[in-house]
């Protein structure tokens, strides 16, 4: 499918401020997109329109051949879409293991938990804490993790519920190299599985992993391409390379 | 999260064995004492279900508390019902009130929310007070209730108290029970954070309705149980001050916790019974003392502090 996700027209007004100014925006399935762009290009505002978190001003967004725009974001999100926060947004004081219960169950609130139903959520929680690297951990409150396992945490939350598109927000904000590694190699594993599409500012890990780079500026598309288009792009270099290095 | 290990049933089972023989060793006064407490503990776990479980701070657990003892009485005036009947009009009627307000109140965030379920608790009282021909009004009304299968009065103690406790255990159940639900955890993800829980796919709104409405008919249930064993019921029982009680106990004990509001609401009001006869001021300043301590202390309650050493 190669209009996975499609924003035609989009546009986002904050006040007398523009954050997405008639964007369109296509995303193929299965492939992994970086968003990129200086501080207030609107790419945090695009993911949270995606989702739902926000209302957009103007435009159409459609996402699996259906329009989503307008919906509550609890029901995007049972559609197969999930979002990792750039500041970890976990249950404090629920263990990880109940964290990513919560994700699997998807939303789910009926009264009757059959064995079976219990066991897949059971399997859920322990793929993804093998994916996430938190299996020691599982029993811990998700409050007294340290920094880098919350965001680890978070971008299980996201997996949980086995979702077709997964938004990031700055996936590796605030880690090491190390860890920093280990969310790039826990991505590339979900290639061909999973469309993603990733806001990051850290440029060796859009390089290194996306199929696509979306470049915008004020809210508009300012370029689009491979990784090695982008790097040569002259415009680009003009207002993002130049100030990142 | 919250495995049903064999220990705690098997001490659920022994309190209950033991609430179940306690009359045979208590005087009069106090079999009657302990049934009370068994309806105050329902009402805190009404309140507990909202603030401990879902995070929802809601000051009108009477007024729910209030319209089930008018459920009760009223069907008990104008109808020739049997006893569960009665109390399911008791309940029935709590769930109602609470699912008219809890429609407007859950739409409400913050601070709000505590206000539009604290006025509710007003208008009953004013309501109740002015339409005297159907309330009683002020001096509220006596009731008589009938015998238990035709044989035991309501004016003896004993009656109330297996009355009391069949429902109070099966109440301890049900929210034993809830909370292990799919539905049940997540009101868990409202309380720890509503945000994450609405992209997790979560109806946030429709959850805390629900939990709303639930939490209205189990104080429904404790205002039929209560008007049932007192024989009487009065407007002012709706006052917000009643919530307030359930929130202290529940908050001493430890919100969050099945046990909680269980200890929280028989160790405060046997302090205030004890008090009562040698030290008028006593429970106040003790309840105020014991307050401060909490929530400096021990802020997740007597139980909650519990947990938190057993798991560390």
């Amino acid at each position: 499918m190669d209009q996975f996700l499609k924003t035609h027209q989009l546009s986002k007004y904050f006040g007398g401020v523009t954050a997405v100014n008639q964007l369109d925006f296509t995303v193929a399935q299965n492939e992994i997109r970086a968003v990129i762009g200086p501080n207030g290009a609107g790419k945090t505002t695009l993911l949270r329109l995606i989702i739902g978190e926000l209302t957009p001003s103007t435009g159409e967004i459609t996402f699996n051949g259906q329009r989503i725009d307008g919906l509550p974001s609890h029901k995007i999100a049972r559609m197969g879409m999930a979002k990792a926060f750039q500041i970890p947004q976990i249950f404090p004081n629920l263990s990880v293991y109940d964290n990513l219960w919560a994700a699997a169950q998807n939303g789910e609130t009926k009264l009757w938990a059959g064995r079976a139903w219990r066991k897949q959520m059971h399997e859920r929680v322990e793929t993804v804490l093998g994916q996430i690297g938190l299996i020691e951990s599982a029993h811990v409150e998700a409050g007294d993790l340290a920094h880098g396992d919350q965001k680890r945490l978070e971008i299980g939350l996201a997996l949980g519920n086995v979702p077709k598109l997964l938004l990031l927000d700055e996936p590796t904000a605030g880690l090491s190299q190390n860890e920093t590694d280990a969310i790039m190699q826990l991505i590339e594993s979900l290639r061909g599985q999973v469309t993603v599409i990733m806001v990051e500012h850290d440029m060796r890990v859009v390089m290194g992993l996306a199929d696509t780079i979306t470049v915008l500026h004020f809210g508009e598309l300012l370029a689009q391409g491979t990784p090695d288009e982008i790097r040569a792009d002259p415009n680009v270099r003009e207002v993002y390379l130049s100030r990142a290095s | 999260m919250m495995n049903l290990s064999w220990w705690r049933v098997g001490g659920a089972v022994l309190g209950a064995i033991g609430l179940a023989l306690l009359p045979y060793v208590l005087p009069q006064f106090w079999i009657f004492f302990v049934a009370q407490i068994m309806v105050w503990i329902i009402l805190a776990q009404s309140f507990n279900l909202l603030f401990g479980y879902t995070g929802l701070l809601s000051l009108g657990q009477s007024a729910y508390f209030t319209l089930g003892a008018y459920g009760l009485a009223l069907l008990l005036r104008h109808a020739e019902l049997g006893l569960p009947l009665l109390l399911i009009g008791g309940v029935l009627a709590g769930l109602i009130g609470a699912a008219i307000i809890g429609y407007l109140a859950v739409r409400v965030q913050g601070h709000g929310f505590i206000i539009v379920t604290a006025v509710p608790t007003i208008l009953l009282i004013l309501l109740g007070q002015d339409q005297s021909w159907l309330t009683g009004g002020d001096n509220g009304i006596n009731l008589t209730p009938p015998k238990l299968f035709g044989l035991y009065s309501f004016f003896k103690p004993l009656t109330s108290y297996y009355v009391v406790l069949p429902f109070f255990l099966l109440m301890m159940i049900f929210i034993a029970w809830l909370i292990r639900t799919p539905l049940g955890r997540a009101f868990l993800l409202v309380r720890e954070n509503e945000e994450r829980a609405s992209i997790l796919g979560y109806n946030v709104l429709r959850l805390k309705y629900i939990a709303f409405v639930i939490a209205g008919g189990i104080a429904g249930l404790a205002g039929a149980l209560d008007a049932l064993i007192t024989a009487y019921v009065v407007p002012n029982s709706a006052s917000w001050t009643i919530s307030a009680d359930a929130i202290i106990w529940t908050l001493v004990g430890g919100a969050g916790t099945l046990l909680g509001p269980i200890v929280g609401t028989a160790l405060l009001l046997l302090l205030r019974e004890f008090l009562s006869d040698i030290w008028a001021y006593g429970y106040p300043l003790l309840l105020g003392i014991t307050l401060l301590l909490i929530v400096r202390f021990a802020p997740n309650g007597i139980i909650g502090e519990l947990k938190s050493w057993t798991s560390s």
